[in-house]
């Protein structure tokens, strides 16, 4: 592969997935610095290993199992709950009232996002990669494909994350 | 916020503070990197070539046996030092990046093991052998002084035992330093390889 044909691969598959793997770091380590840190940190690793790319799986699943692993890896793991805990702990988590305006319905979807954020950051990094996958809209396969358990353990880790979660809802 | 096509329109409906870099933008900062990295292998390739002129230039000097056997075994010792370098740059290649999380644990954990393995077996081996060059390196210098036989063997092996204990401190250091920043990485990897299986 000449480097223009892997330049111009490697823009495509940025195009095409930047916002994937932005909310990818966004589940691992929450608003922040160092959740660009680890987006770019990602895309080296996808450049490094472009060449290896065969076509065998879809590019979604190749980049998210690059994207995973860097992020299982990455160096700044032990503040990782604090910043999360610190990027939206502040932050009222609550039901809104009736939005009255644009404006209004955008801060109650941002609330709702930093409380679904909290709720991911609270889950082991296994499961924050289940659930992450899962609201993506990955088939099942997909997911095991990526993490490496069983089509059926990926139901069973599903099945006791949404139980999980339900129970925190309730809770807040 | 209990349905899961809500929070699936949720998460992905959600937008970046600021705009995300555009291609071009994050492909100069990894050309910038992989610049980087080449010109410290440069350099070191230098440094190298050029201890290596120097010591043949020298060999025309001092025509001493002693000499050339201390040389060899030196190069022997940095040869050695960079096969290892280069068998861990080889096995700690970005493909294991690709594989699925369970096998990934599995290698990046085995990854780390050999290498402090690496570390402590072929650092003493290293050090024997650049410690041996030397002091046969010197062995005609000393003759040159006229030095009496004691005392030339009280300077070999005062020489030799400072060396190792710098060598001893330094591969000390070294290991602290990589289990300070390794250990917990490595206790978290198996861990998560843990959690995998539960």
């Amino acid at each position: 592969m000449s480097e223009a044909e892997k330049t111009a691969l490697f823009n495509q598959i940025y195009r095409d997935n930047k916002e994937l793997i932005f909310r990818l770091c966004r589940g691992f380590l929450g608003k922040g610095q160092e959740a660009e840190d680890l987006f770019q940190e990602i895309f080296l690793k996808v450049w490094n290993n472009l060449e290896s790319f065969r076509g065998q799986s879809k590019v979604s699943t190749w980049i998210y199992r690059i994207g995973t692993n860097t992020a299982l890896l990455y160096t700044k793991r032990k503040s990782r709950r604090q910043s999360v805990e610190a990027t939206l702990g502040k932050e009222a988590i609550g039901r809104a009232e009736v939005p009255f305006s644009e404006k209004e319905q955008q801060e109650q979807r941002n609330r709702q996002l930093n409380e679904l954020l909290q709720l991911i950051s609270s889950l082991s990094e296994m499961d924050r990669i289940v659930i992450t996958m899962m609201l993506e809209g990955f088939s099942y396969k997909e997911i095991a494909e990526v993490s490496g358990l069983t089509v059926s353990h990926v139901g069973v880790r599903i099945s006791r994350i949404k139980k999980h979660l339900r129970k925190k809802i309730k809770v807040s | 916020m209990n349905e899961l096509d809500d929070l699936q329109r949720l998460w992905q409906g959600q937008a970046s503070d600021s705009p995300l870099p555009d291609p071009e933008q994050t492909l100069s900062g990894i050309q910038e990197f992989h610049r980087k990295v080449r010109r410290e292998r440069r350099s070191m390739m230098i440094s190298f070539t050029c201890t290596f002129l120097f010591l043949s230039a020298t060999f025309w000097i001092l025509h001493s046996p002693f000499y050339v056997i201390g040389v060899f075994l030196v190069f022997g010792a940095m040869g050695f030092l960079l096969d290892m370098m280069w068998k861990n740059k080889l096995s700690n290649n970005g493909s294991r990046f690709e594989l699925s999380n369970q096998d990934f644990l599995n290698a990046s954990i085995d990854f780390i093991q050999k290498r402090r393995a690496i570390t402590t077996r072929s650092m003493p081996v290293y050090a024997f052998l650049l410690i041996l060059g030397i002091n046969v390196g010197y062995i005609d210098i000393l003759e040159l002084m006229d030095l009496p036989l004691l005392g030339r063997l009280g300077i070999h092996i005062g020489l030799s035992l400072i060396m190792a204990f710098l060598f001893g401190v330094g591969v000390k250091k070294h290991l602290e330093k990589f289990d300070d920043k390794l250990a917990p990485l490595l206790a978290n990897l198996k861990k998560l390889q843990q959690e995998g299986a539960e």
